[in-house]
């Protein structure tokens, strides 16, 4: 494979493309899957069929298009014109009336101007949702492995290190380090032998960014990767996906062996002298295999658990090898950084955060799905904006980001910008992209205590910090929530928070009191209705269900106190 | 005590396959309890052994790494299962309702079994957009409401209806 072949299958994939008369692509994200789209493409099959126009109509399963909510969705080219809502029963009319008489059908197609795609800004999604992610040929065809034929062919590696640290990208895992910065130490590893690792187990409750990306475009993710291997001097590298996404690991398995056969990953790539392998591995559903070090004890086939930093990954990583572990999103990055420049990357975003971040909007909001903005946004304009709102007319009460490492962010902090510095001072962090929005009919004790009991359950038990901590924490809250707590239970838990803050091993523990020290930052009056009146306003909490079944129960949390 | 796989097994036989493709290498392990999971349906101990000679690793640590992992079950599985996704978004849109109603009409606990069915929570799913999701053996409900439980369950426990 020269660079001229890869242009040549690219021009000719897209005369084919061009040779249809139209194009129905349906959304096969796991939510529309979930929904029938299978069903819904077998509809449109047969119609065409009946018609006898199907040779001349592209029918195709694509990634996840995004307005998640809405869905099943499918988009009918030319014109892109998006349907919302499609049944197997509307194949027909789509086919007659729009397809074959050139008449959208008003009444159902998505307005031109919705303001959940035009205020976005798609760069790591800019083709998910309309290539089939099972054609290498379909991402050659949008400029796909251009960049990682530019870099091995015209670059040196320190000059694409160099790009990516002027681009300024950094970790989208939520980490937030300057990606350009690990991959130099890694370059700078005196080991013969290194490693890139993709830490695609996506275990934040609440968020499917990763899931999308690997389902959608997997391609994309595998040539950041290459293009990173290049850059370091590594010729090996994982995807680790979690264990509970089958789809996931079927698309990126499938994409490995196109890019093998067409010599886009192997030996000599690009008649270079560089050589890059990659091979998948399967987590098995335990969230803290998420953190690095416990990700790569997981690929080594041990129990994933965690190891202290220093030493980082970067320094020893992978059976003790200089290793680079970045996220999904972060290695999606690279292609167009590599592409387009660092000068226009750095255009987009803030200062200190630039570039774009991915979002998976849910919860009680409009308009739910994936979304891509510029870093810098205002949750305001992410969630009132791009989500429409608050569902059923509800008020806003709170956002939470970062899953169970995060926080909830209230009403009067709604127009800061995301971005990593901005939400870490508001008591959450950017985390991978989970943006889940409640109203009032969540309770925020209730949730401080949901997430804990997440942590509780998912802590690996290898410090006695966070698998104790977590346990009594988990108690702690569940007083709250039962009414049955006493000041001093407050004290005790605000205390214990800290500890297991400044004295876990690993993330994991290290961040899982933060939902409830932000809960009780800016919730504290709810706190107080919890164990002063013992009353839940949101109507969550079982203290409620005590106050309205009178005296009975009144004794069983009576009892508890005692 | 030395473990020999019945040969007349087919399903020993891809296990076998996956062995040797992976040559003994001790840091296959998670991918050869994958695959014995496949086969077997779950990870019956006299498995665990087989796996802990071909690569030469104690009993104890593939034990110790097949129990670690919520994802394998050292269970032998019932005819069907039902997962209730407790993911975030998933739960401010009411899933603890779905899991208590799960409760009350299995009469059993989380992550419990009954004669014919297992009762699960997961974590999240990954279908945020339409929570709260139902996973019914391989069917997946968006939107889910008590009343589709309380209707999958009737259904599962009654084959004819």
């Amino acid at each position: 494979m020269t660079i001229e072949d890869l242009y040549q299958i690219g021009a000719l994939y897209r005369e084919q493309l061009a040779s249809f008369r139209a194009e129905i692509q349906i959304c096969g994200s796991g939510t529309c899957r979930s929904a029938g789209a299978a069903e819904i493409q077998r509809a449109f099959e047969s119609v065409c069929e009946e018609e006898g126009i199907r040779p001349e109509i592209r029918i195709v399963t694509t990634g996840c298009m995004g307005l998640c909510g809405q869905g099943p969705l499918l988009r009918v080219l030319p014109g892109d014109v998006t349907y919302t809502r499609i049944t197997a029963g509307d194949a027909e009319r789509i086919i007659r009336e729009h397809v074959i008489n050139g008449k959208p059908l008003k009444e159902r197609m998505l307005p031109e101007d919705y303001p959940f795609f035009t205020r976005q800004t798609p760069v790591v999604l800019e083709h998910m949702g309309r290539i089939d992610p099972e054609s290498i040929e379909d991402y050659i065809a949008h400029g796909g492995y251009e960049a990682l034929a530019k870099a091995v062919t015209y670059q040196s590696p320190e000059h694409i290190i160099l790009e990516i640290r002027n681009a300024g990208l950094r970790g989208r895992g939520g980490g937030g380090y300057p990606t350009g910065l690990k991959w130099d130490i890694v370059r700078r590893g005196t080991s013969q032998q290194k490693y890139v690792v993709c830490n695609a187990d996506e275990g934040d409750p609440g968020a499917f960014m990763d899931r999308a990306m690997l389902e959608g475009n997997p391609h994309a993710i595998l040539e950041g990767m290459a293009v990173a291997g290049y850059a370091v001097g590594a010729t090996q590298g994982f995807v680790y996906v979690r264990g509970e996404y089958p789809l996931a690991v079927d698309r990126m398995k499938r994409a490995i062996t196109e890019a093998e056969r067409k010599q886009l990953l192997g030996n000599r790539i690009f008649d270079s002298g560089f050589s890059f392998r990659v091979d998948l591995r399967m987590g098995a559903g335990a969230f803290v295999s998420g953190e690095e070090t416990a990700l790569l004890h997981s690929i080594e086939g041990k129990r994933g658990q965690p190891n202290p930093r220093p030493p980082y990954p970067s320094q020893v990583g992978l059976w003790g090898k200089p290793t680079v572990v970045n996220n999904v999103e972060t290695f999606a990055n690279v292609a167009p950084i590599i592409h387009r420049g660092a000068r226009w990357f750095q255009g987009i975003g803030t200062k200190r955060s630039t570039g774009t971040k991915v979002f998976a909007l849910a919860g009680r909001v409009r308009d739910t799905g994936l979304i891509e903005v510029p870093m810098g946004t205002t949750l305001r304009e992410v969630i009132f904006d791009i989500g429409g709102g608050i569902t059923d007319g509800g008020s806003f009460k709170a956002v939470q980001t970062g899953g169970p490492s995060g926080g909830c962010i209230p009403e009067k902090h709604l127009d800061i910008p995301v971005d990593y510095e901005s939400l870490a001072q508001a008591g959450s962090i950017m985390g991978s992209g989970g943006m889940i929005v409640m109203d009032d009919s969540s309770c925020m004790v209730d949730v401080a205590a949901y997430f804990m009991e997440f942590c509780q359950s998912e802590s690996c038990g290898k410090c006695i910090p966070c698998r104790v901590g977590t346990v009594q924490l988990s108690r702690l809250l569940d007083r709250i929530r039962r009414g049955v707590a006493s000041e001093q239970d407050i004290e005790t838990l605000e205390e214990l928070c800290v500890m297991v803050k400044d004295t876990s091993l690993c993330g994991l523990g290290q961040a899982a009191p933060n939902p409830v020290i932000s809960a009780l930052h800016f919730f504290r009056p709810e706190f107080e209705r919890h164990y002063r009146d013992h009353v839940c306003e949101a109507g969550v909490c079982p203290v409620h269900s005590t106050e309205a079944a009178g005296d009975a129960a009144g004794i069983e949390s009576g009892g508890a106190h005692v | 005590m030395e473990y020999t796989p019945p040969h007349t097994d087919s399903r020993h036989k891809q296990l076998d396959r996956a062995l040797s493709r992976h040559q003994g290498r001790p840091e296959a392990l998670i991918e050869l309890l994958h695959t014995a999971q496949d086969v077997f349906g779950y990870l019956p101990r006299d498995v665990l052994a087989y796996i802990a000679d071909a690569l030469s690793l104690p009993r104890s640590r593939v034990f110790g790494v097949a129990s670690f992992y919520p994802l394998f079950s050292l269970e032998k599985p019932r005819a069907h299962e039902m997962t209730i996704c407790m993911g975030t978004a998933c739960y401010v849109n009411g899933a603890a309702a779905l899991l208590r109603t799960a409760h009350e009409e299995c009469q059993c606990e989380e992550n419990g079994t009954t004669d014919s069915l297992r009762l699960r929570s997961a974590h999240c799913l990954g279908a945020c957009g339409r929570g709260p999701l139902l996973q019914v053996d391989h069917r997946t409900i968006v939107d889910a409401r008590t009343e589709d439980v309380s209707n999958a369950i009737a259904e599962l426990q009654d084959p004819e209806g």
